[in-house]
């Protein structure tokens, strides 16, 4: 056991490979946040007065609210008067195509192994790639408008689709809705839009890549996806930010709305700066993601591999308000270090003959805590509503902790709600089986987690569960028990 | 191949293995039986390096080395194997991806290439057929919701596929129907050659109708109390472990 | 220890200083206390009139009697020393007991919520049992309080204090009927389980149409203590019953099942907290609820893992069948572990009746009707699986028979 836990240990100090710093030239707002603030950034982004008005309303009422603080998650206060709240690349002139890109910025996404050109090329994955605050370069965009998709970043979608944004935006996720929402409403700067036209199925994977770059900043990004009656939208969204001494804030809000008989399926890697092996640094992911099935038939399924952030504050949820609508959450998510991550989802269920599925898989190792916490709702109209949730967990070693909190309320006798759980460390007869048959203990760990996390992973775009499989067998490096 | 000397060893401070003595020559097949809590397991155990067991005394040479000082994963690319008496699921992982690594770890160490998917792929599809087994059975999880009997047999599998020099195996025999147990002793047989050993750790005489073996031993209390040829497994069946137990309590204590 | 006055007032000072708890604080999301705190309550003592007990008489166990704060027979307590050859004594003259002293209000501290202030504060009453070394009790101790007096809500704050020496071994019955207007019984019982004890513990809970149950549970384990802890609820107005295990001893073991049946417009709310302490501990936890009417069946269940307690073995299980349209069910069955050789596992499950069992049911000849009752009597009877004693067994095994008839006569 000693010699696996040294193994372990080695596998779990491995380096955050991503935490470059790119040296560009960027507009950044000096710290701070009041009314001119939020005045400032609409006028920047030279927005309609209504989505002014809005931001304002958002901030006033997050002025009114109390950091929430009943997630398992410990952290110094954080003060929302030193934080940037807007910082984007130096612009030169306006951006004709991507070929206008600052090399350095294109450098960092290639750095990222997003490669934006040769994407745009090969893999047929079209991508928004945000950088700090803003978006800097959508590709692909003119093979999707041929399907009739609207793909590109918010702000230039608040300028051309302002109907679309006036009639979706807050629909799912309410100024009021909780008080980083609301703080992202006040603030946010960019994001990425998308809309699926009726009947069009996406014939490529849409993709954003968020990258925290300066410092003393805050990430408040939006993504929006409206997928119209029959359409079907597979999106990923990866995330990187260098290593700094200091915590950083990202607070992001996506919604998705799907009509009738539309499908999303929406995957998350995240990758922040986990902060080093002392808990020092890394990204505070305070994320609020919420998808409503208003369709008949429609569905909505998220998928997330979180292996980075100091904290993770995350429970992608889905309100299945159309009859015979679907909703699923699959999750790996794995804490090491100092790590904490409280996530989970929320299942409410309104219309009648709904389903949801929730697996989610936990990974706890070095003194990371984590936490699932989910609720199940079934509402008193919903009829013969269905939900099947599998939380397991694995620790790695003694000093880290996994907790599992669901919430089931039922408020209708033809409901059928199921929730099982299990939380064990790998088996010493696992690990010896693999031994025996010449297999060290450091593979032997990440192929039992890798197995553990199968379900998952499954759900995965294929490129993106590679990409997730190697992700965890580099973040749990150093860790084996 | 292996020289077994004196060998103690104890669990949670008890004594299990009280100085077994056993020299096993290339190509011999040699069979331990013994009652219940004799310490046949335990002594497959020691020799394969499980952890939780004490080594209080005594040593053991395989291939000219100390075995004692070696990891598990070590013995087991220096071509020593153990069947388990009761194979370990591991969700998600199915034997396929399972075999490869095992097999590519043990290639590395040796100093061979790693074989890529496909030619592995047609190395196992041919020992499948060896021990009677469909190619679905590569793609499920390692003894996940697996029968007793196919267990033993991914275990006969992994054997013919790793193709260690040693091979020990814990009842293999058991909880196998009459078909299965044939399967298992068949592939046994095929796999052996002058160069290849076995250890085999049963309760019962059934297996050794199907086997060659070139010795029995009986193990009592963690000592081989009596060792001979196939007949004595036969007495054995016959007369049961208390006129073993008799006949070494009249023995002078050495 | 403080004196009892002292304990007094620091519980009332807690519960000035702190109030009642709100629909605001997570552990009274779904318990509204408003009915209860907002009734003005008859505190005088009053002579037991001749008890009913109708429900809840065991065969062959020493039975004491307690109605509305007051006994039956003080005269029994000696008797009952003498033969069974343990203690048992009024609390409230048992102030310099040392038991007493060592114990009292710290296996369920006055400050722990208000309920338990608020009895610490007015409690009437209360009784101390104490099981010596080595004693082993052949028959059941039966504790039956009852809590009426007519046209008059009555608020009965009552304590036990329950100690099993080394090698112990006993079977503790506690049951309450509310049968008054209105009333209000608020227990305190805290329990000490010395080295290899082991008891049998059962709460029955016989709610009338309009009272209010609530109770306050603390049992502490030593070395390979064990305890089979078992609730059965039914009825009342409000419900409550917080149940907090302390597996402090190596190797000690619990088994809590819980079975609640609803009713009408009633709230039956069951919270635990399992906290395993000391390595090599073993829990199990499952309770069941059955709901009709505008029921309202709570669990939430808590089970942690201390950092050191190394090879938990821990198990909780929630499950809820809703029988008619209005009722309603939380479950929130949670693990909070801080160890990493543990086996813990928990599950819930909420829905209705397997419509495809009553077809098979039907099929073999059997009425819908009676499929459906002799479906809901096997989800409620296993539950009493478990229990040893026949007479305890019989008396709950009447009760779910009752509760099925009734709601097969209600047409619900």
């Amino acid at each position: 056991m000693t010699d696996n836990l040294k193994i372990i240990e080695r596998i779990t100090q491995q380096e955050y490979k991503f935490g470059f710093v790119t040296d560009i030239e960027q507009d950044t707002f000096p710290p701070g946040l009041d009314e001119d603030v939020v005045r400032r950034l609409s006028q920047i982004k030279q927005e309609p007065d209504w989505l002014l008005l809005w931001r304002l309303k958002a901030y006033r009422h997050w002025k009114s609210l109390t950091e929430p603080d009943w997630a398992k998650v410990m952290y110094s206060p954080i003060d929302y008067q030193s934080i940037s709240y807007y910082s984007a690349p130096k612009k030169k002139k306006e951006l004709e195509s991507l070929d206008e890109v600052d090399p350095e910025l294109l450098d960092t996404y290639n750095k990222l192994g997003i490669p934006l050109e040769e994407q745009k090329l090969l893999s047929g994955v079209a991508v928004d790639a945000i950088f700090d605050s803003v978006s800097v370069a959508t590709t692909f965009k003119d093979e999707l408008a041929k399907a009739g998709i609207i793909f590109c970043s918010f702000s230039e979608a608040v300028k051309v689709h302002p109907e679309l944004i006036k009639k979706y935006l807050g629909s799912v996720v309410p100024i009021t809705d909780n008080y980083f929402a609301a703080l992202n409403s006040a603030v946010f700067s960019d994001g990425s839009f998308c809309y699926i036209p009726k009947g069009v199925r996406s014939p490529m994977e849409l993709s954003t890549y968020f990258r925290i770059n300066a410092s003393n900043t805050g990430q408040f990004e939006r993504t929006l996806i409206v997928a119209d009656e029959g359409s079907y939208v597979s999106y990923l969204e990866g995330c990187t930010a260098p290593m700094r001494d200091e915590n950083q804030l990202h607070a992001a809000v996506v919604e998705l709305v799907a009509l009738d008989d539309a499908e999303i399926k929406y995957s998350t890697v995240q990758n922040w700066y986990p902060g080093d092996k002392e808990g020092k640094g890394g990204i505070y992911n305070f994320v609020t993601k919420r998808g409503a099935c208003r369709g008949r038939n429609s569905k909505i399924s998220w998928t997330q591999v979180e292996t980075g952030s100091a904290i993770t504050w995350k429970y992608p949820s889905v309100l299945l308000q159309g009859d015979h609508s679907i909703g699923e959450f699959y999750s790996v998510a794995l804490t090491n270090n100092y790590q904490q991550a409280d996530t989970g989802t929320k299942m409410i269920h309104i219309g009648n003959d709904t389903r949801s599925t929730i697996i989610s898989k936990g990974i706890s190792a070095g003194k990371g805590q984590q936490t699932y916490r989910g609720a199940v709702k079934v509402m008193k109209n919903a009829a013969h509503a269905r939900n099947y949730s599998q939380c397991d967990s694995i620790l790695i070693g003694d000093k880290c902790g996994a907790h599992t909190f669901p919430y089931i309320d039922v408020r209708n006798p033809s409901a059928q709600v199921e929730h099982e759980a299990t939380t064990s460390s790998i088996g010493e007869d696992q690990l010896f089986y693999c031994n025996q048959r010449g297999i060290s203990a450091e593979n032997a760990v990440s192929m039992i987690v890798n197995g553990f996390c199968k379900d998952v992973f499954n759900e995965l775009p294929m490129e993106f569960a590679v990409e997730a499989q190697k992700l965890m067998e580099v973040s749990l490096e150093g860790s084996v028990g | 191949m292996i020289i077994i000397n004196n060998l103690h060893a104890k669990i949670d401070g008890k004594s299990i293995l009280n100085g077994i003595n056993l020299t096993v020559k290339p190509g011999e097949l040699h069979v331990i039986m013994g009652p219940n809590g004799a310490g046949k397991s335990t002594f497959a155990n020691v020799l394969s390096g499980k952890p939780g067991y004490e080594i209080t005394e005594g040593s053991v040479q395989y291939l000219g080395k100390d075995l004692l000082a070696m990891s598990p994963e070590v013995r087991a690319c220096e071509g020593l194997f153990l069947s388990f008496q009761y194979p370990i699921a591991i969700p998600g992982v199915n034997n396929m991806y399972f075999l490869k690594a095992a097999m590519n770890a043990i290639r590395k160490y040796r100093g061979d290439s790693e074989l890529d998917a496909m030619d592995f792929l047609k190395v196992i599809r041919e020992k499948l057929k060896e021990v009677n087994l469909d190619d679905s059975f590569i793609k499920r999880p390692v003894n996940e919701g697996f029968s007793g009997g196919e267990k033993k047999r991914n275990e006969i599998l992994q054997m013919i596929v790793l193709q260690p020099t040693l091979s020990i195996l814990d009842e293999t025999d058991s909880g196998l129907d009459i078909d299965a147990l044939r399967t298992v002793a068949e592939g046994i047989n095929n796999f052996r050659n002058s160069d290849r050993s076995f250890i085999l750790i049963t309760h019962y005489q059934r297996m050794l109708d199907y086997l060659e073996p070139d010795f029995i031993h009986i193990l009592l209390d963690g000592k081989i109390v009596k060792s001979g040829d196939k007949s004595l497994a036969l007495d054995l069946e016959e007369r049961g472990y208390s006129w073993v137990k008799d006949q070494s309590s009249q023995l002078p204590k050495a | 220890m403080t004196s009892f006055n002292a304990s007094r007032q620091q519980a009332r000072e807690f519960l000035l200083d702190n109030g009642f708890p709100t629909n605001k604080d997570e552990a009274w999301r779904f318990t509204n206390i408003q009915p209860i705190i907002n009734q003005e309550y008859d505190y005088g003592f009053h002579p037991p009139s001749n008890s009913s007990n109708k429900n809840l008489l065991l065969s062959d166990a020493y039975q004491i009697n307690i109605h509305s704060g007051e006994y039956n027979n003080p005269d029994q307590f000696s008797e009952f020393s003498l033969t069974s050859g343990c203690t048992i004594e009024r609390l409230v003259s048992s102030e310099n007991n040392s038991t007493v002293k060592a114990l009292f209000s710290t296996i369920v501290p006055a400050h722990q919520d208000a309920f338990t202030a608020l009895n610490t504060a007015l409690f009437q009453d209360g009784l101390i049992f104490i099981v010596p070394d080595n004693i082993r009790l052949d028959k059941p101790v039966h504790f039956h309080l009852e809590n009426e007096i007519a046209n008059h809500p009555t608020n009965l704050n009552f304590r036990f204090l329950i100690i099993l020496g080394k090698n112990s071994k006993c079977t503790i019955v506690l049951s309450n009927e509310g049968v008054g207007e209105s009333s209000f019984s608020n227990f305190v019982t805290e329990i000490k389980l010395s080295d290899n004890s082991q008891l049998d513990y059962h709460v029955i809970q016989f709610g009338g149409e309009n009272d209010h149950q609530i109770t306050n549970t603390g049992i502490s384990l030593e070395d390979n203590a064990r305890v089979h802890a078992q609730y059965f609820s039914t009825g009342g107005k409000t419900i409550r019953n917080d149940l907090t295990v302390n597996l402090s001893g190596q190797g000690a073991e619990c088994d809590i099942r819980g079975l609640i049946l609803g009713k009408n417009n009633g709230l039956i709310d069951n919270h635990s907290l399992i906290n395993h302490i000391a390595p090599n501990c073993t829990s199990n936890e499952i309770f069941k609820g059955v709901l009709t009417d505008t029921s309202h069946g709570v669990f939430d269940g808590l089970v942690t893992v201390f950092p050191n307690a190394q090879l938990t073995s821990a198990n909780q299980k929630n499950q809820t069948l809703l029988l008619s349209k209005d009722a309603t069910t939380n479950s929130n069955p949670r693990l909070q572990i801080n160890a990493d050789n543990v086996k813990c596992s928990h599950g819930s499950t909420t829905g209705e009746l397997d419509m495809d069992a009553v077809f098979y049911l039907q099929s073999r000849g059997i009425s819908e009707e009676m499929a459906k009752f002799m479906l809901i009597q096997g989800f409620a009877l296993e539950i009493l699986d478990s229990i040893s004693n026949e007479s305890v067994k019989n008396i709950l095994q009447q009760a779910i028979e009752k509760y099925l008839i009734d709601i097969k006569r209600t047409g619900s």
